[in-house]
C-alpha cells in the first residue's frame, strides 16, 4: 500500500505540471507608470543607470549595440546604459512578468504590435517630447512613426525599419531569359518558367509562423487588401481582394519547394543562396551573406519592389522597430533623452543601423543620407539594392496600423491567423473563399 | 532539561523536512492557486488585469470542439508512445539481459538517445526529414523509391506519427533501463526450473518474466502515461502543433491559448479541467490496474 501512496504522490505532481503549464500570471494589475526599478542615481553626482533590453541576438548585432552604448557611456560619465540581450521567444511570456515584478528594463526594444500588448500593462511612457525634438533635427519617416502614434500620444521611438522586397538570382533569370517581374502575372509566369528539375521558381513560407504572416501580408498590400482590421478593432479581412491575394499565393506554392509548409525564417534564404530557388520575398538580410554563401558575385543578387496585383498598389510589409520607455523616473528620463539624441546623430546612427547591413534601414531623413550609413562595406557594395529597399520603405504598411491603430492586433498576430488561413488552403484543402471566411471568423473571435 | 530535549527531538523531523515542504509550497502550490484564481478571470496578456467571469471559461473549454480534438490527439499520442516504447524497451532489455562484453557495451550506448537534450533531438530529426537537404529523402531518392522529396513533418497525416516515432526514440532507453533493472532481480533458478519442465521461451516470458515485472510495469504505466501526456517541447519544436493543427495535443493547446492567443484566463481554466481529468485517470489506474499485493 505504501508503494501505491508513493505512486499517487508522483502522479499528483505530474498532473500538476499540466496546471502549471498555463503559467501563473500576476493579475494584481499594474501600477500605472510607477517606477519600480529604483536603480537610478539621479543627480547628486551619482551615475544614472539605464537598463536596455534588446532582442537582436546574432553576435554581430550584439557587438555593434555594445559599441554604441560604450561610446555613449564614455561621452556621458554621469550615465551608464547597460545593454542586455534577450530573446523574442521570451518577449510574450517572460518579459511581462519581469516588468510587473519590477525587474524589467528601463528601455525595451519593440515592434508595433508588441507595443500594443505591453502598453496594456500600464507601464509604457509616452515619448512625444523626445520624438518632437528628434523629428525637428532628423526628420522621421511617417511609415516608421505612425504605428506608434495612438490614443493621442507616441509610445515608442522608432529606431530602424525593415521592408520586404522581391529578391531574385540574376544569373538564373538571365539563363532562363526572364525579366524581373513587376506584376503578379509576371511573377507567376517567371516562377513557372524558373521551375525545372531540382530548381524551384520561388521559395514561399507556408507554415504557421510570423515568417508566413509577413510574406502573405506583402501580397495583401500589393493586392489592395492591406486593411485587415481597423482602429475600432473591426475585422475587414474577408473581401474579394484578400481572396485574390490568397489565390495568388496558393498558385505560387506549385513553384515553391515541397517542404515550404515547414519553413521558418532561414530556409528560403538558404535555398536562394544555394541556387535551388530563383526568387524569394524577404527583408534586407540577403545582402550580407549572399557572396559568401552562394559563391556568386554581388551583381547576381537582384532586387525589385514587391510585384503589384491587378487593382492593387505598390507596397509591401514594413516593420518599424522601436524602443519603449518603461520608467517614469525623472533623472532616468533625462538620461534616456540624451541617449536618443546621441543615437540619432548621423555619425552614430548609420553605424547603429548597420549592425545588420541591409536588414536594418534608417528611419530618419538625415540617417538615410549619412556617410556613416553608406560607408559600410556591405551597403556600399550593394548601393543599388539598398536604394530599392529605402524606396520600398516609403510604401510600406503593417497589418493593424493601416486604417487607424488596432489595439488588439496582437491577438491576431500572435496566433498567426493569416498563416493559418493559408494552411487551411494548402494543408486542409479547403477553398480560398472558405478559408478566408474561416480566417475572418477566427480573427473576430480573437478580438472579442 | 530533559523535557526540552524531548521537545527538540519531537520537533527535529519537522525541522528537517521543513525546507523541502516550504520549497514545494512555494514552487507548486503558490502558482497552482494563482492558476485557479486566473481561471475565473478573463485575463488576456500575461500581467494584465482581467474581470471576474465565474465559470464562463470552464464552459467555453468544455464546449469547445478544439479542446476535445486536442484530447483525441493526446490519447493517440499517449497510446502511440506507450505501445511503441513498451515493445521497444522490453525487446532491448531482454536482448541486453545477458552478461557478455557486447551487451555491456550496448547497455552503455543504448542510453544515448535519452541523455540528448530534447532541443538537439528535435533539430537533428528535423534535418534528417528535411525535404530540401535531409538524408531521409536523399536515401529514398537514391533507391528510386520516390521521385520528389516528401515533406513528412509538413504532412497533415504523417507529421503526428513521425513526432511519436521521434519521441519514442528519445525516451524508450529510459524505460529499457528500468525494465533491465527489473529483469536482473528475477532469479535464474526459476528459468532453469521452467526449462526442466519443458517451457519454451515464449511461455517463460509470459509466465515468469512479465508477471515478475508487474510492479515495474504498473509504475511505468501510471507515471509514463502522465509524463507522456504532458510532453510539450518535442511536439512544439518539431511541428508547433501543426500542420493545420494535426499535432495539437492538450498541452500544446494550453500553451497556444496562453502565449499565442494571449488568453491566460482561458488557458488556466483549460489546465484545471485537464488536471482534474488526469487525476481521475490516476485514481482509477491505482484502484484497478495495480498488481495484487502478495
Amino acid at each position: 500500500m505504501k508503494s501505491k501512496k508513493f505512486l499517487l504522490l508522483i502522479a499528483l505532481v505530474i498532473v500538476l505540471q499540466t496546471v502549471l503549464a498555463a503559467c501563473s500570471s500576476n493579475s494584481g494589475g499594474s501600477e500605472g507608470g510607477k517606477d519600480k526599478n529604483a536603480n537610478s542615481g539621479g543627480g547628486d553626482g551619482k551615475v544614472t543607470e539605464i537598463t536596455l533590453w534588446h532582442m537582436e541576438e546574432p553576435p554581430n548585432r550584439v557587438k555593434r549595440f555594445q559599441e554604441i552604448t560604450d561610446a555613449f557611456n564614455k561621452a556621458n560619465p554621469d550615465i551608464k546604459v547597460t545593454a542586455q540581450v534577450q530573446s523574442w521567444g521570451d518577449a510574450y511570456s517572460k518579459f511581462p512578468a519581469s516588468i510587473m515584478s519590477g525587474t524589467g528594463p528601463d528601455l525595451l526594444f519593440t515592434i508595433p504590435d508588441y507595443t500594443t500588448l505591453i502598453k496594456e500593462l500600464g507601464v509604457v511612457q509616452p515619448v512625444d517630447d523626445i520624438i518632437a525634438s528628434l523629428d525637428s533635427k532628423h526628420g522621421f519617416l511617417d511609415a516608421a512613426l505612425e504605428p506608434y502614434k495612438y490614443d493621442g500620444q507616441t509610445w515608442a521611438v522608432p529606431i530602424f525599419g525593415m521592408v520586404q522586397v522581391l529578391w531574385y538570382r540574376n544569373d538564373l533569370l538571365q539563363a532562363a531569359n526572364v525579366e524581373p517581374p513587376k506584376t503578379w502575372a509576371e511573377l507567376k509566369a517567371a516562377a513557372e518558367k524558373l521551375t525545372s528539375g531540382s530548381q524551384y521558381g520561388i521559395a514561399l513560407p507556408a507554415s504557421k509562423s510570423m515568417a508566413t504572416d509577413q510574406v502573405l501580408y506583402s501580397f495583401l498590400v500589393s493586392g489592395g487588401a492591406k486593411h485587415v482590421i481597423n482602429g475600432n478593432n473591426e475585422i475587414t479581412f474577408d473581401n474579394e481582394k484578400t481572396v485574390a491575394a490568397y489565390q495568388m499565393y496558393s498558385d505560387l506554392m506549385k513553384f515553391s519547394p515541397p517542404d515550404s509548409n515547414t519553413y521558418q525564417w532561414g530556409e528560403p534564404q538558404a535555398l536562394f543562396n544555394s541556387g535551388s530557388v530563383a526568387m524569394a520575398i524577404e527583408k534586407g538580410q540577403y545582402l550580407s551573406t549572399f557572396e559568401s554563401e552562394s559563391g556568386r558575385p554581388a551583381s547576381d543578387l537582384g532586387v525589385v519592389p514587391m510585384p503589384v496585383g491587378e487593382g492593387g498598389e505598390e507596397g509591401s510589409i514594413y516593420y518599424s522597430n522601436g524602443i519603449m520607455v518603461l520608467t517614469d523616473d525623472a533623472a532616468k528620463k533625462e538620461a534616456i533623452t540624451k541617449f536618443f539624441e546621441f543615437l540619432f546623430e548621423p555619425e552614430t546612427y548609420g553605424s547603429f543601423v548597420n549592425a545588420e547591413p541591409g536588414l536594418f534601414l534608417p528611419v530618419t531623413e538625415d540617417g538615410s543620407k549619412a556617410e556613416s550609413f553608406w560607408n559600410d562595406p556591405v551597403i556600399s557594395k550593394y548601393k543599388d539594392q539598398v536604394e530599392v529597399l529605402i524606396q520600398a520603405s516609403s510604401k510600406g504598411a503593417l497589418f493593424g496600423f493601416t486604417d487607424g491603430v488596432a489595439s488588439k492586433i496582437g491577438q491576431i498576430a500572435g496566433p498567426n491567423y493569416m498563416a493559418q488561413t493559408l494552411e487551411n488552403i494548402i494543408i486542409a484543402g479547403k477553398s480560398v473563399e472558405e478559408s478566408v471566411k474561416w480566417g475572418q471568423a477566427q480573427m473576430e473571435t480573437a478580438v472579442k | 532539561m530533559l523535557g526540552k530535549g524531548k521537545k527538540f527531538n519531537k520537533l527535529l523531523p519537522y525541522l528537517l523536512v521543513a525546507p523541502i515542504v516550504i520549497w514545494i509550497v512555494v514552487t507548486i502550490f503558490v502558482p497552482l492557486i494563482s492558476v485557479i484564481k486566473e481561471s475565473f478571470y478573463s485575463t488576456g496578456f500575461i500581467g494584465t488585469k482581467g474581470t471576474f467571469v465565474g465559470l464562463d471559461q470552464y464552459k467555453a473549454t468544455l464546449t469547445s470542439s478544439a479542446y476535445w480534438t486536442a484530447w483525441k490527439k493526446s490519447l493517440i499520442w499517449v497510446l502511440g508512445n506507450g505501445l511503441t516504447q513498451t515493445v521497444l524497451a522490453f525487446s532491448v532489455a531482454l536482448l541486453l539481459n545477458k552478461a557478455s562484453r557486447m551487451t555491456n557495451f550496448a547497455r552503455n550506448w543504448m542510453i544515448i538517445p535519452w541523455i540528448i537534450p530534447t532541443i538537439v533531438v528535435a533539430i537533428f530529426w528535423q534535418w534528417i526529414f528535411n525535404g530540401s537537404y535531409g538524408i531521409f529523402n536523399r536515401v529514398l531518392q537514391s533507391l528510386h523509391l520516390i521521385d520528389k522529396p516528401i515533406n513528412l513533418l509538413g504532412d497533415s497525416f504523417w507529421s503526428f506519427p513521425i513526432v511519436i516515432f521521434i519521441n519514442t526514440w528519445h525516451w524508450f532507453p529510459f524505460m529499457a533501463v528500468i525494465v533491465l533493472a527489473g529483469l536482473s532481480t528475477i532469479s535464474q533458478d526459476i528459468y532453469e526450473a521452467a526449462d526442466v519442465d519443458g517451457a519454451n521461451k515464449w511461455q517463460q516470458f509470459w509466465r515468469i518474466t512479465f508477471p515478475s515485472l508487474g510492479k515495474i510495469t504498473f509504475a511505468l504505466g501510471l507515471v509514463g502515461t502522465l509524463w507522456s501526456f504532458n510532453i510539450f517541447d518535442t511536439i512544439y519544436i518539431l511541428t508547433g502543433g501543426g500542420p493545420a493543427g494535426a499535432s495539437t495535443t492538450v498541452p500544446v493547446m494550453i500553451y497556444q491559448q496562453a502565449f499565442e492567443q494571449f488568453k491566460i484566463g482561458q488557458a488556466s481554466a483549460t489546465s484545471i479541467i485537464t488536471a482534474v481529468f488526469l487525476s481521475i485517470f490516476a485514481f482509477f489506474f491505482l484502484k484497478f490496474a495495480g498488481p495484487k499485493e502478495d
